[in-house]
């Protein structure tokens, strides 16, 4: 049967949380053959994204495959079940000052696996990377219920085919991730931000400027006016169009010395105020800038992501402002990805072609916009996972290879893979 | 084969195909020469159309084929078992797009690693990958092999630097994967195109991210009287939390063989060196420079020296990187090994390299990237005498069984070729095969592109009858 994009999307799916992952075997046999769909979940923090699944089926759910395999600290890597809440593997890395640098929206609330499945990321990208830079081993429940592996536990390996980068941002649509090998990074000495505030007119130049800088952050996040007055930045009490958040990690004496610098070049941008955050990198800042894009606002029927030049970020900002005022935007500007909410109020065929716009813009940009939230009843009809590209016919290929029976997550993914 | 040559000829034209045997010796082999094997033709495209047909071509009249770089891959992956059409891409050798603001460019496989850095650095840039042999390999060979390099242990591998492939798929349709862009919807195929061995079909063009250069450099050479103690001080430094740009050692032996080459002044009486470089900015350059310095003489380093003017540096790189080319004046033959382990296991598996080295008579010298635990014991040898070549590969395999029980790999950077293939199924269970087997099957499902190759079931007549040999080298 098929599944109507305006029910909730899980209703009527047995819910099961295997203690073991024999166990978890033993349910995608059972489902196999009763050819029931399989929705892997980890915490459930990101069960929006994407269609809702074609057919009925079993929530396998992971949160009790959470155990720690081994973590060889001075080998800098480490081994985990996916299960495990990114809150907990903070908190694991912690203890031998190293960290995963990569943010998470909440990371109370999210697992390991589900980071991976949807491939999350958010401020720190621009200068730590993505998952697919960190990740060095997995292992998967494959269709028939086996448990199969690919990569390892060092950090440096080309022994067969790379699944971890496979099965990275895949959505669980290519079988349920039970384990995971992670290189690891020391933490750094010291953070700090630069906060400039400034008017729309400057912010390409600005934009520009930073890349060309002589210092090396780690992230440059642009927000607009009305993403600033979230509770999340309200205390920061920007009234200007724009503030652009430089973040830099690193000892404390090159955060000193970047943090000024950067001061220096740009102190002569017009009606622009300036100022040096001194934070710690595990600060409410850091964040309130990795949850924000993922922030549920009151009312907001949708959030969308672009990804288009880092040069043309300034441009997508103030086009899409134009096309739904009142947006609030955040852009991890250095990477050109620009994450959108839409204001409560706007009707859907408003959003539709508003949607339908700034697509357009991004693709000739050679980029796209997927819609991360999105209303359930307005997912038939939007855009959800962008333009289908020309390369989709290879994914198809290699999802009937990996899935033929279609279990895992049938139909949420792009194409509706 | 005369009507596919005839179709060869019209898709390329007579001057750019080889059918001469003399010709065609020197695609017989990569740098692992152990096993050769003579391809029927070697034809060289200039077009991804080009490409596209002669795949269509081979495919028609049921020949196998199989891309090509410059060949200096180590483990077999040009071989052309079986013979076939080997599709060189030295031809392919245009960088199409350098896009400084958005720091990725466009650019054929044949593109010389070294090629692309040296255009992108009046603008600050480079390609951060750096294989030693980067003088000669192609950018193509890099995305097959996933490439690494001395430098890699702080700016990660090749496939951490493609952001998209331009691919001729082995039915010869030409896909695009990623694309100057991050985050496009979807699986990431290039990241699993990437490090595939030509097996998924022919990469003609990448969309690379370039990198921008460190502001400066603090480059020291680590000087001990043994190689235990220079082991333990890279396990420390990893340990207190300090990412190097690059953390690589060379033994006695290796060292009086680059000394004669390079006349670098290097302590010929030292045990073992660890060259030991960070970088980045200027502020607090000194401070972690300091650190490593500490933490080498607390480990047993009799004196650290600092290179510490950019010819001292360039020349020190030289010889590093071309260490394998002055490994001929220790010996006539030599077989240099790719194994990982995890960083704290390397005096552990340096000792066990010495022990097996004593086993079985042979002198082994080491020169390797240290800070990512992958090792490069270079076994030296006569292949003039079998039963010297029996040891070396009883010895290989030994050594690379060791890595493989303290839980590392057979191979960091040189990929599987066919010199590895037997080890496939020590590292993975038949199941995590299978799972490999059906994805190559969703890109090459008649495996008539770079057949044999990788998985141990690709050509179970060919293995078999060579196991013994291919396993070990």
């Amino acid at each position: 049967m098929s599944f109507s994009d305006s029910l909730n999307p899980l209703d009527g799916f047995q819910h099961k949380h295997p203690s073991d992952v024999l166990e978890a075997c033993e349910i995608i046999k059972q489902s196999a053959a009763n050819l029931d769909a399989i929705v892997p979940s980890g915490s459930g923090s990101k069960m929006n994204i994407g269609y809702a699944p074609s057919r009925k089926g079993v929530v396998l759910g992971t949160k009790n495959l959470n155990k720690v395999i081994d973590y060889p600290a001075r080998d800098m890597t480490v081994t985990v079940q996916a299960g495990i809440l990114i809150k907990d593997l903070k908190e694991l890395l912690g203890k031998e000052n190293q960290r995963l640098p990569i943010d998470d929206p909440y990371p109370a609330n999210s697992s390991l696996g589900g980071l991976l499945a949807t491939n999350t990321s958010g401020p720190r990208r621009f200068g730590w990377g993505t998952l697919r830079d960190y990740v060095i081993g997995i292992s998967i429940l494959n269709d028939e219920g086996v448990e199969t592996k690919a990569g390892g536990r060092v950090v440096k390996n080309v022994a067969g085919y790379d699944f971890c980068k496979l099965h990275t941002g895949a959505l669980g649509t290519l079988g349920v991730i039970s384990q995971v090998t992670l290189k690891v990074r020391p933490n750094p000495e010291a953070s700090a931000f630069l906060l400039l505030t400034l008017n729309l007119a400057n912010v390409e130049s600005v934009l520009d400027r930073i890349h060309n800088t002589k210092t090396r952050p780690v992230a440059v996040e642009l927000l607009n006016k009305t993403a600033l007055q979230h509770p999340l930045f309200k205390h920061l009490a920007v009234t200007s169009d724009y503030g652009i958040f430089i973040g830099f990690e690193h000892s404390t004496e090159a955060v000193k010395w970047q943090t000024e610098t950067l001061a220096n070049e740009l102190a002569d941008v017009p009606n622009s105020k300036l100022e040096i955050i001194n934070t710690p990198s595990d600060s409410a800042l850091w964040q309130a800038l990795g949850e924000f894009q993922a922030a549920r606002i009151s009312g907001c029927p949708l959030t969308f992501k672009a990804n288009i030049p880092s040069s043309k970020v300034a441009t997508f900002a103030a086009f899409a402002l134009d096309t739904i005022p009142g947006v609030l935007l955040q852009a991890h500007a250095g990477s050109g990805i620009v994450f959108g909410h839409i204001p409560e109020g706007i009707s859907r065929q408003v959003a539709f072609n508003s949607i339908d716009m700034l697509l357009q813009k991004a693709v000739r940009y050679q980029g796209n916009l997927v819609l991360p939230y999105c209303l359930p009843e307005w997912k038939a009809d939007f855009p959800v996972w962008g333009q289908t590209r020309p390369d989709v016919k290879v994914m198809r290929k290699v999802k009937e290879s990996l899935d033929p029976k279609a279990l895992f997550n049938p139909g949420r993914f792009v194409d509706r893979i | 084969m005369k009507r596919l040559l005839d179709s060869l000829k019209k898709i390329v034209g007579a001057d750019a195909i080889i059918t001469a045997a003399s010709e065609l010796m020197v695609y017989e082999c990569d740098g692992f020469t152990i096993d050769k094997n003579r391809p029927d033709v070697v034809v060289f495209p200039t077009t991804t159309e080009q490409v596209s047909k002669i795949v269509e071509a081979c495919n028609y009249f049921e020949v196998p084929f199989l891309p090509r770089g410059a060949g200096t891959s180590l483990a077999g992956g040009c071989l052309p078992v079986g013979g076939g059409v080997v599709i060189s891409l030295a031809r392919m050798k245009k960088i199409f797009d350098v896009d400084y603001r958005n720091r990725c460019a466009l650019i054929e496989a044949g593109v010389v690693n070294l090629w692309l850095t040296n255009h992108l650095k009046p603008q600050g840039y480079h390609f951060a990958p750096d294989p030693s042999s980067q003088g000669a390999c192609t950018i193509g060979g890099n995305v097959a092999t996933n490439s690494g390099g001395p430098h890699t242990l702080k700016y990660g591998v090749t496939v951490n630097h493609i952001m998209g492939i331009e691919l001729v798929l082995p039915d010869g349709e030409v896909i695009h994967t990623g694309g100057p862009l991050e985050d496009n919807p979807g699986y990431d195929l290039t990241g699993v195109i990437v490090g595939s061995e030509g097996t998924f079909g022919v990469a003609v063009k990448s969309w690379v991210r370039i990198t921008r250069n460190p502001d400066t450099y603090r480059t020291m050479l680590g000087v001990f009287n043994s190689v235990d103690d220079a082991t333990n001080t890279i396990s420390e430094i990893i340990g207190a939390g300090i990412v190097p740009a690059a953390l690589e050692m060379l033994d006695q032996m290796i060292l009086g063989a680059l000394e004669d080459a390079f006349h670098f002044g290097f302590p010929l009486d030292a045990g073992a060196i660890l060259i030991m470089e960070v970088d980045g900015l200027e502020a607090g350059i000194n401070t972690e420079a300091e650190r490593i310095t500490e933490i080498a003489l607390k480990h047993g380093a009799r004196e650290v020296r600092k290179a510490d003017t950019e010819a001292k540096r360039t020349l020190l790189w030289k010889a590093r990187k071309q260490a394998f080319g002055a490994v001929g004046r220790l010996a006539p033959s030599f077989c240099t090994q790719d194994g990982v382990v995890p960083r704290s296991k390397l005096p552990h598996i340096l000792r066990e390299i010495q022990r097996i080295g004593l086993k079985y008579d042979l002198k082994i010298c080491n020169v390797f990237h240290a800070g990512d635990g992958n090792i490069h014991p270079i076994l030296l040898f006569d292949e003039r005498f079998p039963d010297q070549v029996t040891r070396v590969l009883a010895a290989s395999g030994e050594i690379l069984d060791e890595c493989i029980r303290v839980g590392g790999s057979v191979t960091g950077e040189h990929g599987i070729g066919v010199e590895k293939i037997n080890f496939m199924s020590k590292l993975f269970t038949p199941d995590d095969l299978a799972m490999m087997i059906r994805l190559r099957n969703a890109f090459n499902p008649t495996n008539n592109c770079s057949p044999h190759k990788m998985l141990p079931t690709a050509g179970a007549c060919i293995e078999a009858s060579k196991a013994g040999r291919m396993a070990a080298m």
